[in-house]
């Protein structure tokens, strides 16, 4: 009914984080355009057990899904925490920025933030035990996260020395 | 997955949100850190890596430099942005007077958390004063920017151009000028929204002496000329008497003092004109069906009741917060030089038929005085305060939310007078919005998150509000709407999950011996639905307890019918076999190559019974017509089956055979076999059915109309109370519907572009142009202003329309690319380039100007071919659902009368005819277009009463 907004005060929800993708191919400022013209999020803070399915009842609240990249362990090639959604429209996408970030989903707060756009590669964690990097650096014990981390496991430094 | 249900869940309640937030925000920060250590490391390894890194960082310091000046760039917006922060206008490092600034300055005046607001219009008057020659037509514009957008501080905008006013002797004048302009404009173009808010502000005007009374009586009365007009629908006279009626608390009061007998005359006409409004649109926008505890009143009966109460009270009031006030020396003193002014005579836009006013509303109340705590009293529902409060909290729903965050804060900052108990109201109005027929206002979602934001700034307060509003609406299910209870099982179950899906369940045991189809019944089974739908199956058995079990979803597995019957069924052996070749990725040859040597058995005679649901006719003609649906049901029974581990399995599988399915599927009843199988399949994933079947029209496997039919066909008859059948009927009206307005719009825009190139040839008198073979970005000097602008138009609709127009194109595609799609991630997108491309050339590329036009002819015939044929198809699959609708609805009367049972009494009816209504009135726009067919081919006398009578009141709707 209204098309009444206020013109730049309330964008903060949508406004680009400060993490930008170090392995963007292209420049900055490339990035960031992509970024603002950009329909998919990445979503991190996943419990690794869920699934696609509760993903789309969530973000399908927002706007009409297109398809949703399960962030993938590059070994175990199990879900390791964190997806890609993209939407058809930038506008649905916004939603979700507005709405979905920093509430619960599976009992966890997650995190919704642009992302360039899906590129094949993407879906795997980039950490060395390959899932994501975070989880190599958290220090406690996250249950919906595979426990403690992996790096700080004292058997698996051992065998990194060795 | 088998542990999922043994998992740990940290935290609880509704505080530990902050704490999240705060590990989140760690986390983040950490990973920030281990980025640096990931470097580190690699500099002391020694791998080729190593060397490839170690040529970065020559960039590397720039690149930080950029993202340092970003992120302060970023932080001073956020800066600028934090409503919680008092500014200064003009601080010491700001010399220079900016619009951002001035915005900035302007916009945050007077949120609720300013508490200096008297200090802060002094000294913003003053600032504006000093810059008023060098910046005035910034400043005016940005002040009628205010009043457009910001209408719960309207007062606080009339104060401060009563302020100017008052201090510089042109302000008034300037100001009325560009107001009266602005508001014109909003008139021609019929922004009602704009109106209203202007002309509640020119009233509010009257108290800070800026215009005259005398004028604003004038205003109301052609306002209320509306009253008088013949042939004009009820809408458009209720708009504009609702303007001069939500203006009334504001100028009331002075506008009595000085013509009285004036104002008493508008409120006769008023009078008279509210008594004699037809109400036949009442019931298809009510809540509940049952107007006890609450009346639900029409807006214009309500508002009108509370106005003739206000004026027995002598138009005091006490909520409206009036600023203009505490500066009486400056505004009211004697010796201010200031002039009152007229306003010009406006003169009202004539009606047009197509135009689409505001549709009436009720009044949503679920709150009396006797719900709420002892120490607070809650305003009567005809007291003008109630009204006020609730406008209030309207407006700062409106206004903020986009931003749910500052929303709540805001919510929270309201200061009601006289105990009024502020969250008992908010949560009143947000239900009110949720609840709101046909559609809410704005994203459901964003009223869920608004609720989970106020329960986090109020943990101990809201929550509790929050749930006794639950328990009331939940005793009042049986006369609530179905598309109300609908909306408030989706609210509750994303509530709930955002809670560790706490609730009191034993307080709702003693309904369980209800009829299992009674609204409450279904309210909990489909709440329960959702919530596994957010969650998974295990978690919910772990929350209910033990006594919910039969209302609980069963595991939403697949059932493979060609696997789990024995004796196996006939066919079986195919099936296995299909699904053996589909996990070696066989080519759609080699499936059909098999599909093709299944037997068949009603040619053969041969009575063995068979594996499609609908084959058991013996009609020879149909002969060919099932055995070709057996051949369908085994390919679609096994492919799904190959592909139910998830979403994206499914989905890959379907567009890897998607040549396959156009070969084997051509007519309505070969894709109603298609929606069977696929029912046989996942009866108990009812968001993978909504899933699936999004797909498949969105991949033309299936037309809209087959979905239609399919809904009402025999098989899925016992589903057809359950929700999420009409999840899947409304998404996809929702898809017939994005797909005419995308040819509209294009058609739209290839008229624009036609029409300036006929100008163009006719005013270009070169017969031909050197630069006429250029690249793109060249176009030629005589369009070139308006060519760019057209591609922009056309690169952001395309995505918008994408839904069911890049799989369009996939149709003419060979397979190999149809394949290729789903593996190769930005596909879609290089199609919608190309696409985009296409279109571009078509405009760009610079043959000479006749050719061109030609072009865009040819192209807007096939546009135009397209929109009636999609207009068409959309006709048809409305006059499907209404069809289907009625004879559903008859067959069940009839057997009602034969079985001699009341058919009201059943909660069945109840469920069908509320969904009719739904359908009526959330796609009204597009079924006034066919009203007139709709009425002379099924709305017709001889149907049931209780069937016309829902068309009836939606033809009232816009009378």
């Amino acid at each position: 009914m209204s098309d009444l907004t206020i013109p730049f005060l309330f964008q903060k929800s949508i406004a680009l984080s400060s993490y930008r993708d170090r392995q963007f191919r292209g420049s900055e400022g490339d990035q960031d355009q992509k970024l603002l013209a950009s329909t998919t999020l990445y979503i991190g803070n996943l419990s690794f057990f869920t699934t696609e399915e509760q993903i789309h009842e969530l973000f399908s609240r927002a706007g009409d899904v297109k398809r949703i990249i399960m962030g993938l362990d590059k070994i175990e090639k199990t879900p390791c925490g964190f997806c890609f959604v993209e939407y058809y429209t930038r506008l649905d996408a916004e939603r979700a920025m507005r709405y979905i970030n920093q509430t619960r989903l599976d009992d966890r707060i997650i995190r919704t933030d642009w992302d360039a756009g899906f590129v094949d590669g993407r879906q795997f964690g980039r950490g060395r035990n390959g899932g994501q990097v975070r989880d190599e650096y958290r220090k406690d014990y996250d249950p919906g996260r595979g426990g403690f981390s992996k790096r700080i496991n004292p058997a698996l430094e051992m065998e990194k020395v060795v | 997955m088998a542990t999922k249900g043994g998992r740990n869940r940290n935290g609880g309640g509704y505080s530990d949100d902050e704490d999240d937030d705060m590990n989140n925000k760690a986390q983040q920060r950490q990973r920030s850190t281990s980025k640096h250590h990931h470097h580190h490391h690699h500099h002391h390894r020694s791998d080729r890596r190593h060397i490839q890194q170690q040529n970065q960082p020559a960039q590397q310091p720039q690149q930080h430099q950029q993202h340092h000046q970003q992120q302060q760039q970023q932080l001073q917006q956020q800066q600028a942005y934090d409503p919680n922060k008092r500014r200064k206008f003009g601080g010491p490092d700001s010399d220079e007077l900016t619009e951002d600034k001035l915005q900035i300055a302007l916009f945050s005046l007077g949120q609720k958390v300013d508490t200096a607001l008297e200090q802060t219009l002094r000294d913003l008057c003053t600032t504006l004063c000093n810059d008023l020659t060098k910046h005035k037509k910034v400043i005016l514009h940005l002040l009628n920017q205010c009043v457009q957008l910001t209408p719960e501080r309207v007062t606080i905008y009339s104060t401060l151009v009563g302020l100017l006013h008052a201090s510089v002797i042109t302000f008034g004048s300037d100001f009325i000028d560009t107001c009266i302009s602005a508001f014109k404009e909003a008139l021609a173009e019929y922004k009602f929204e704009t109106i209203q808010r202007y002309i509640r502000f020119l009233s509010d005007l009257t108290n800070v002496k800026l215009v005259s009374t005398s004028s604003i009586i004038k205003l109301y009365e052609t306002l209320l000329q509306t009253t008088t007009e013949t042939n004009v629908p009820q809408v458009r006279t209720d708009f504009f008497v609702a303007c001069v009626l939500i203006s009334l608390p504001y100028s009331g009061k002075i506008l009595s003092e000085k013509h009285n007998t004036e104002l008493n005359r508008l409120l006769y006409t008023i009078d008279k004109y509210v008594y004699k409004r037809s109400k036949i649109h009442v019931p298809i926008l009510q809540v509940w069906t049952s107007t006890e505890p609450h009346p639900q009143e029409e807006y214009l009966d309500c508002l009108w009741a509370q106005i003739k109460r206000l004026n027995q009270d002598e138009w005091a009031e006490s909520q409206i917060f009036r600023p203009y006030y505490t500066y009486a020396d400056t505004l009211f003193s004697d010796i201010s030089a200031s002039i009152v002014h007229d306003l010009p005579t406006i003169i009202l836009p004539a009606h047009i038929d197509s135009l689409n006013y505001p549709l009436p509303k009720i009044v949503f109340r679920m709150f009396d005085y006797t719900d709420v705590p002892e120490q607070f009293v809650l305003p009567g529902a005809h007291a003008i305060e109630r009204y006020l409060i609730e406008d209030e909290i309207s407006n700062i729903i409106h206004t903020f939310h986009t931003e749910r965050k500052d929303c709540a804060i805001q919510l929270t900052q309201i200061r009601p007078k006289n105990k009024i108990p502020l969250n008992y109201m908010i949560v009143e109005v947000i239900f009110g919005h949720l609840f709101k027929l046909p559609r809410p206002q704005h994203l459901e979602l964003f009223y869920g998150s608004l609720l989970l934001e106020l329960c986090k700034l109020q943990p101990s307060t809201l929550p509790p509000v929050l749930v006794q509003a639950v328990d009331m609406l939940f005793e009042r299910l049986n006369t609530m709407k179905t598309s109300c209870i609908e909306r408030f099982v989706k609210w509750f179950s994303y509530h709930l999950s955002n809670f560790q899906f706490t609730w009191a369940w034993q307080d709702w045991i003693n309904c369980l011996d209800e009829n299992p189809e009674s609204p409450k019944i279904k309210f909990i089974r489909e709440t329960l639905q959702r919530c596994m739908r957010l969650s998974f199956h295990q978690r919910v058995i772990d929350f209910v307890p033990e006594q919910f079990y039969k209302l609980v979803p069963n595991k939403p597995s697949p059932i493979f019918k060609f696997e789990e019957v024995d004796p196996p069924l006939f066919g079986s052996e195919y099936a296995q076999l299909l699904t053996k070749k589909f996990k070696e990725r066989a080519a759609a040859d080699d499936i059909l190559r098999i599909l093709n040597t299944v037997p068949n058995l009603t040619k053969d005679d041969q009575a063995l019974g068979s594996a499609s649901s609908s084959s058991s006719t013996a009609n020879p003609s149909s002969t060919e017509l099932t055995y070709n649906m057996v051949q369908i049901d085994l390919f679609v029974s096994s492919l799904l089956w190959m592909g139910s581990k998830s979403f994206t399995h499914s989905f890959a599988s379907l567009a890897k055979y998607h040549q396959l399915f156009k070969v084997l599927i051509e007519t309505e009843e070969q894709q109603i076999q298609v929606l069977k199988s696929m029912y046989e399949i996942w009866p108990n994933h009812q968001q993978m059915m909504v899933v699936l079947v999004d797909k498949l029209v969105k991949t033309q496997i299936v037309e809209c109309s087959a979905v239609a039919n399919w809904i009402f066909s025999s098989e899925l008859g016992s589903e057809l109370t359950n929700f999420y059948v009409w999840e899947i009927l409304t998404s996809t009206i929702d898809k017939m519907n994005r797909q005419v307005d995308k040819y509209q719009t294009e058609l739209l825009d290839l008229r624009l572009q036609l029409n300036i190139s006929a100008a163009v040839q006719a005013t270009t008198v070169a017969p031909s142009h050197p630069d006429v073979n250029r690249s793109n970005e060249e176009a030629m000097p005589s369009i070139e202003e308006k060519i760019p602008e057209e591609n922009k138009m056309d690169e952001s609709e395309i995505p918008a329309a994408a839904a069911v127009d890049d799989d369009e194109e996939e149709e003419e595609k060979p397979a190999t690319s149809t394949l290729k799609r789903r593996h190769e991630s930005d596909d879609d997108d290089e199609d919608e380039q190309k696409s985009t491309e296409k279109i571009q050339s078509m405009q760009i590329s610079q043959p000479p100007m006749d050719e061109a036009t030609a072009k865009l002819h040819e192209k807007y015939e096939i546009v135009e071919e397209r929109l009636s044929h999609a207009r068409e198809q959309q006709k048809k699959l409305y006059l499907i659902v209404f069809q289907r609708f009625i004879m559903t609805l008859s067959d069940f009367l009839n057997e009602c009368e034969t079985k001699n049972v009341d058919p009201v009494s059943t909660p069945w009816l109840k469920w069908i005819i509320e969904r009719l209504q739904e359908i009526f009135i959330l796609y009204h726009e597009q079924v006034f277009q066919y009203v007139s067919t709709f009425e002379s081919l099924i709305f017709t006398s001889d149907i049931d009463f209780c069937i016309l009578e829902v068309f009836q009141q939606f033809c009232a709707l816009r009378a």
